[in-house]
């Protein structure tokens, strides 16, 4: 009974032990085994769907498959730690959202900030909008402001979560243009552009990438983009700073790996990366999926992450959100 | 109507009949193991489908997806535990009719059942697609208050032994609610802490635990008996009969409206729709006293609701963009990596592909039905099978199952914390289906009233009741309320004469 | 059940409330409306339920809650599923199940033939399914 027990138990450690491959040394034979790609939000999400069409374009270059992970949690929270801690050899990257990886790293008590992963690639960059319904009496920014200093609290701006980078957005803009929001919570974008739609908010601030076909359809009115320069095939809606408020809210979702993984690794994945998402096929995909891709070299993205730090700081300091 | 013909020419391509049937087969397969859901099981086929056309792939998607919600309802009739979380309510008088013998019965039952309900969800996707959407969109925060209180009143019908227990069950299910972030502010709320309960209970874990991992510990107890079970009495090998099905018809047809309604709304899925159609047979029945004995509207009732939902969730999805369930979240995302952007656009510029999936959801249900009932006198000799053996096997099936959701071993610890739990409250005569309703429903219930007390800070008890919809949800739930009431009252007058 | 259990039951319960109003306690202010209202019915279910069994009439002929109570075999299927558990990080998750259900199955008397059927056929599955069809990637443990 015993000999059969051990006889048992030996195979089946021998099968599994041929599962995993021998550790590379080098960078030379890199990558020698998977790697694996943390997603910090769950499966059919925004970030998810972005991960699975880069990874699935990227899949012919590399040699040994891109596995996606999700681990979702806590706003993203949950992924952003593992990917700090995971062992940075080159085969555990993920992606990170911003701002929330840094307003989360800067609000909460977390094991993870802006020094902890080093950037890699920038992929998309989502900007935002404030929008209304398409039927809406309020046709423009000015008369938004306008009938929002005369009735304070009452026009009802709907987040996806009190604290969320499209609530701090709102803050931002209700403090500089000096009016007055009620601002509603909801449990996610899909959530909340959901009832804009249905007309028990009055105005929300959402994505581009979320919004593009309600726009399109006429269902809703953007009414100012939250960036410096027109959006791209929506040039004739204003930016707030053209009008005066210089606001900037957007998320970008791009490719880290955990500090401490070699310069040669990070080159090496920026540059396949770089290739697959500028290639026809992958910008196709990405159109049809209605994703804004945006490239950021490696010192680009560091210096976008630095730069979201510090200009966050402020804004929370004064929000009253940290001290 | 022209597309609608093409829709199915396409549907019958031999490629996308393959599609369908192998789907449906996983789906089942996947739906039957406790641990593991329908969510996760199309989340995870989404990969393999990128090779395949855009059609083959929906189709497969909702082979999957039906698959899986008839899929549970096996494990929980043969063995007690829900493969998924809508099955948690064929459960109830499931497993009593396997101990009867009757377990083809049974599993005919809930696959006729699941067959009907999804095919009344599909004449609405077909006819009602566009206005039932934008019922989806009425729903705000008054609205949802109402839907939960009405979903609380059901906890009662539940409860088949002792109301009072069912209704602690329920409270505590509305206390394990409470755990995770507060709706409003984003702090967090009991959470000790840690950022892991942030979003509250991991739902899946702790159904595993509560109904499968308990399930463990309860065959643990008593003494084994070494080879089949001589509690279930030798094979009734008895389908289903015309007679007990003209009976469950009215049922079918009920929930299977249900179903479809619940579907649409955003934020309650097959669990919520299951509970609702269990109640709603057991409230209408001429039976009454049978439901939790082993009555087949009892299994009829959740089966036709919960497959309901499949179809209706997909309606404000496709027209809307908005997701009807989680499992439909995931579709969505599939939808998008196509290139197929929800909207009226799907219906016109890609309306070949939308109907060919709209034909492909019949066919799948169909094939659904076909292997359901052939497979039904196999699957229950899944029921002999010694505990000794189930044991091991359930055991690591949830573990798995916790596991594989979130990639996280602390699922695992937590699943295995309530399977104790859970334990417990089966033999104390606690109800841990109030419990799993409670903790659903409690967080909508909270979320909307709150969120109108924001909105409205000076009129919300007026908000509260200005909606029709909202006054159509306070007449259901104050009619749920009170009607076993009264007719206990006119029962027992009856007897009197 | 009887009678004592039910008592026993009540009492669980208030132990619960209890411990959920001290951790309200701990919250700040504005978040409290709702906990405290759950609070509520808590407490005063517990003092129904409570009332209840006090009107009761005795069920002295209702089985005992742990009448043929197999310590032994609960215990068993209790240590081994632990020790699963803890294992799975630190061997692998192939290597911890195969060795738990082996194990769990001969302990509870299954016919050694059939434990190591079912152990392979099992394993295999996982493997299959898991592994292969729905690339989910399995805890591989410190030690491989």
């Amino acid at each position: 009974m015993l000999k059969s027990l051990l006889l048992a138990t030996t195979l089946l450690t021998l099968a599994s032990c041929g599962g995993v491959e021998k550790e590379s040394g080098s960078t030379d034979s890199y990558p020698s085994k998977n790697i694996n790609i943390i997603v910090a939000y769950k499966a059919g999400g925004g970030t998810d769907i972005g991960a699975r069409v880069l990874t699935k374009e990227a899949s012919s270059k590399f040699e040994k498959p891109l596995t996606i992970i999700n681990r979702p949690g806590a706003d993203g929270q949950l992924g952003f730690t593992e990917l700090s801690n995971a062992k940075p050899d080159g085969y555990t990257i993920g992606f990170i959202n911003l701002p929330n990886y840094v307003s989360l790293s800067l609000t909460r008590d977390t094991k993870f900030n802006k020094d902890t992963i080093i950037p890699i690639i920038n992929y998309v960059y989502d900007p935002g909008l404030l929008l209304v319904k398409g039927d809406s009496e309020i046709d423009s920014i000015e008369e938004f402001i306008e009938y929002a200093k005369e009735n304070p609290n009452e026009i009802r701006v709907s987040n996806n979560g009190t604290g969320a980078s499209n609530n701090i957005g709102a803050l931002e803009f209700a403090g500089m243009a000096g009016i007055e929001l009620n601002h509603i919570p909801f449990g996610g974008s899909s959530d909340m552009i959901a009832a804009l739609r249905g007309g028990h908010v009055e105005a929300t601030l959402a994505k581009i990438s979320e919004v593009a076909s309600l726009i399109d359809s006429g269902e809703l009115k953007a009414l100012a983009t939250f960036t410096t320069e027109n959006i791209e095939g929506y040039e004739e809606i204003p930016t707030l700073t053209e009008k005066g408020y210089e606001v900037i809210f957007g998320s970008s979702r791009g490719l880290a790996a955990p500090a401490g993984t070699p310069d040669e690794i990070i080159t090496y994945l920026h540059d396949v990366f770089k290739e697959v998402m500028e290639s026809e096929e992958h910008m196709k995909l990405a159109n049809d999926a209605n994703m804004p891709i945006k490239y950021m070299s490696t010192e680009e993205y560091r210096t976008f992450i630095d730069n979201q730090e510090k200009s966050l700081k402020v804004i929370l300091k004064d929000l009253g959100m940290i001290n | 109507m022209n597309e609608i013909i093409n829709g199915f020419g396409n549907a019958l391509l031999p490629i996308n009949l393959l599609a369908a049937l192998l789907s449906v087969a996983t789906g089942i397969f996947i739906g039957s193991l406790p641990g593991l859901s329908a969510a996760m099981g199309v989340a995870l086929l989404i990969p393999l489908t990128f090779g395949m056309g855009t059609s083959t792939g929906l189709i497969v998607l909702a082979g999957v997806y039906c698959g899986a919600v008839f899929g549970g309802s096996i494990s929980a009739i043969l063995i007690h535990t829900p493969g998924t979380s809508s099955a948690a309510a064929t459960a109830l008088d499931g497993y009593q009719l396997t101990l009867k013998g009757k377990a083809k019965k049974a599993l005919n039952t809930a696959v006729i059942s699941s067959f009907g309900g999804a095919m009344i969800s599909a004449v609405a996707l077909y006819l009602f697609a566009p206005p039932l959407a934008k019922l989806a969109l009425k729903f705000g925060p008054a609205e949802n208050f109402w839907l939960s209180i009405f979903g609380l009143t059901i906890i009662a019908g539940v409860s088949s032994k002792s109301v009072v227990k069912g209704l602690i069950s329920g409270a505590l299910g509305l206390a394990l609610s409470t755990i995770g972030m507060d709706p409003m502010s984003g702090r967090g709320r009991f959470t000790g802490g840690s950022p892991y309960l942030l979003d509250g209970l991991p739902f899946t874990a702790t159904l595993i635990g509560l109904f499968s991992m308990s399930q463990v510990f309860i065959l643990a107890e008593k003494k084994l008996k070494k080879m089949a079970k001589s509690v279930i009495k030798e094979g009734d090998d008895e389908g289903l009969t015309i007679k007990e099905f003209k009976m469950i018809l009215p049922t079918i047809l009920r929930s299977g409206v249900i179903g479809s309604v619940v579907g649409i709304l955003p934020g309650a899925g097959g669990t919520i729709a299951a509970f609702i159609g269990y109640d709603t047979a057991k409230k209408m029945s001429k039976n009454k006293s049978e439901f939790g004995k082993g009555s087949i509207e009892g299994i009829a009732g959740p089966e036709a609701a919960n497959n309901a939902v499949t179809g209706g969730s997909l309606i404000p999805t496709l027209t809307l963009g908005i997701p009807g369930n989680s499992v439909t979240a995931v579709l969505m995302g599939g939808l998008i990596i196509k290139g197929l952007q929800p909207g009226p656009d799907l219906f016109t510029v890609h309306g070949t592909t939308t109907y060919t999936f709209f034909a492909g959801f019949i066919i799948v249900n169909i094939f659904m039905l076909i292997l359901g009932l052939f497979g039904s006198r196999h699957f229950a000799k899944i029921a002999k099978v010694p505990n000794s053996i189930l044991i091991p096997i359930i055991f690591a099936l949830s573990v798995i199952g916790s596991y594989a959701i979130k990639n996280s071993l602390n699922d695992v610890f937590l699943m295995f914390a309530f399977g104790i739990v859970g334990y417990f409250i089966k033999k104390f005569g606690l109800n841990a289906a109030a419990i799993v309703l409670a903790l659903i429903i409690g967080p909508i219930g909270e979320e909307g009233l709150r969120r109108i007390i924001l909105m409205y800070p000076d009129d919300y008890m007026g908000q509260l009741v200005s909606s029709p919809i909202s006054i159509v949800l306070i007449s259901i739930s104050a009619l749920s309320l009170i009607s076993p009431i009264v007719l206990n009252i006119i029962e027992s007058r009856k007897e009197k004469r | 059940m009887q009678k004592n259990n039910e008592y026993i039951l009540s009492g669980v319960f208030v132990v619960i409330s209890a411990i959920y109003g001290l951790s309200i306690l701990k919250l700040p202010t504005e978040d409290t409306l709702y906990p405290k209202f759950v609070l509520f019915l808590l407490i005063v279910l517990t003092i129904v339920s409570f009332f209840q069994t006090y009107f009761s009439d005795d069920n002295e002929k209702a089985e005992g809650l742990f009448k043929d109570f197999n310590v032994k075999q609960f215990g068993t299927v209790l240590t081994v599923g632990i020790i699963y558990i803890a294992l799975i990080n630190i061997i692998g998750y192939f290597v911890s199940t195969s060795i738990f259900m082996l194990s769990l199955l001969i302990l509870l008397k299954n016919s050694k033939k059939t434990s190591i059927i079912v152990t392979i056929v099992f394993a295999v599955f996982l493997y299959l399914v898991f592994k292969m069809f729905l690339g989910v990637p399995l805890p591989s443990g410190k030690l491989f």
